[in-house]
């Protein structure tokens, strides 16, 4: 197989394990409020980097799922959506990162074998 | 400002309207943000054109915020959609060109030249009409979510129970049956449409041979809605078999009821007095002697092509809703 296939596989392959991690890195960072881009910023600083274009759409589908509550901030210069995590997002949270401890440890188990 | 105008509007023209006002102010003060902390000592303009390249491709960006996927014809649906496609396509390519080859056989007025284009337009217009009601069809059917393989993961807990049964054998239906079946109403269908001078009594003479059509031409004309209607129809028929691959009720009800409809509308068209070739029976009589009195056996022999008409139909739908009852395992 060619480099640059090779490449774009690898590429594909990593997006896909990230994928189903945005969600509870983003959750993580909704116990307070935060709008969009405050959010992006925060994750970067962490070392995670999600592009607007991902989170945006993710913030509302949360919404939508009653992961996420939101409330316009209009009495700034800039009028502001703001996202936190719902009581009903909260549970869920909590039971994810559950699984997601368990998980980390089964994996690592046996990726050290 | 005008770019990021458009982008926005890009990003949200197909989104559903309730939702764009939302999403276009979210987007707005995302792009500010952005432009905000976004250093440099270029112009404003270069910045939104960066901050704009940097969000990406609007199309994408919409797509994320439409939470499903659309289609016209989705995976699920894929497959029947192109086996049936071929199947039409074949069928209805065989049908035109075995109706051409008849016609321009048993033509005398017609040059070859004349036959070959008319079979040329034709083809082209019967397998443009066959693509479009096809994928019409499968369209409206991905439209309403209505699964064209039997199963039905929505909305319900799957279990053991909803295997499919292996179908007997006599439970399948022959897909050759339902190609020759389309291939005949094509056949049919095409020689009725552009060439109904075809169904005539073809009697020799020693001064050649005498061609008394059946049909009256103009009549039959008038009623080429009633004969696009029943190759539909009977197309339509074939394809629910087709699709199904095996006899169920739901098969055998819906095939019924296409097939009384059908039964319906050609009652209407031969019950017609003025569809029939008034002088067919004088013009036979006058060439042919056939030892007994055609005249007035005429309506005897009118009486039993209707009633042949009516038992098969009839035969049709009892044979199928016999099948349709045998072999349906309740599963549908």
């Amino acid at each position: 197989m060619d480099e640059k296939k090779q490449d774009t596989l690898l590429d594909s392959m990593i997006l896909e394990l990230r994928r189903g991690t945005i969600i509870l890195s983003v959750m993580s960072q909704l116990k307070k409020p935060e709008y969009g881009y405050s959010l992006v910023v925060l994750l970067e600083e962490k070392g995670i980097s999600v592009d607007a274009g991902t989170l945006y759409p993710l913030l509302r589908r949360l919404e939508g799922q009653g992961l996420l509550e939101s409330s316009w901030d209009v009495g700034s210069s800039k009028p502001r959506k703001y996202y936190q995590l719902s009581d009903y997002g909260r549970t869920i949270y909590i039971q994810l990162c559950d699984h997601w401890f368990s998980m980390i440890e089964n994996m690592n188990k046996i990726l050290k074998d | 400002m005008e770019l990021i105008n458009r982008y926005i509007y890009a990003v949200t023209k197909d989104l559903p309207a309730k939702q764009r006002e939302d999403i276009s102010k979210e987007l707005r003060g995302l792009i500010e943000d952005m432009l905000e902390n976004y250093d440099g000592p270029e112009a404003y303009e270069e910045k939104v054109k960066k901050v704009l390249t940097d969000l990406g491709n609007p199309e994408i960006l919409s797509n994320n915020y439409r939470a499903t996927s659309r289609f016209l014809i989705g995976p699920k649906n894929f497959n029947s959609y192109i086996m049936v496609l071929k199947i039409v396509f074949v069928a209805v390519f065989v049908g035109l060109s075995v109706a051409t080859a008849m016609t321009g056989l048993f033509s005398y007025e017609d040059n070859a030249f004349k036959i070959i284009l008319q079979y040329i337009t034709s083809i082209f217009a019967a397998l443009s009409q066959a693509f479009a009601w096809v994928t019409i069809s499968f369209a409206i059917a991905e439209y309403y979510q209505m699964p064209t393989v039997s199963f039905n993961t929505r909305n319900k807990i799957w279990s053991l129970d909803d295997l499919p049964h292996i179908p007997k054998k006599e439970a399948k239906i022959s897909r050759i049956e339902s190609i020759v079946g389309i291939i005949f109403s094509s056949i049919f269908m095409s020689i009725i449409y552009l060439y109904p001078k075809f169904f005539a009594v073809y009697i020799p003479t020693p001064n050649g041979i005498n061609i008394i059509p059946i049909f009256d031409i103009s009549t039959v004309e008038g009623f080429k809605l009633i004969i696009a209607i029943l190759f539909l129809l009977s197309i339509a028929k074939e394809i629910i078999k087709l699709v199904a691959g095996k006899w169920n009720l739901k098969v055998a009800i819906s095939t019924s009821v296409l097939s009384i409809i059908t039964l319906i509308l050609t009652l209407i068209l031969f019950t017609n007095p003025n569809i029939w070739n008034q002088s067919l029976v004088k013009d036979i009589v006058k060439y042919v002697d056939i030892g007994f009195d055609l005249v007035k056996a005429q309506s005897l022999l009118f009486k039993s092509f209707i009633g042949i008409i009516v038992i098969a139909s009839l035969g049709e739908i009892v044979g199928s809703l016999y099948k349709g009852i045998k072999y349906n395992n309740l599963k549908m």
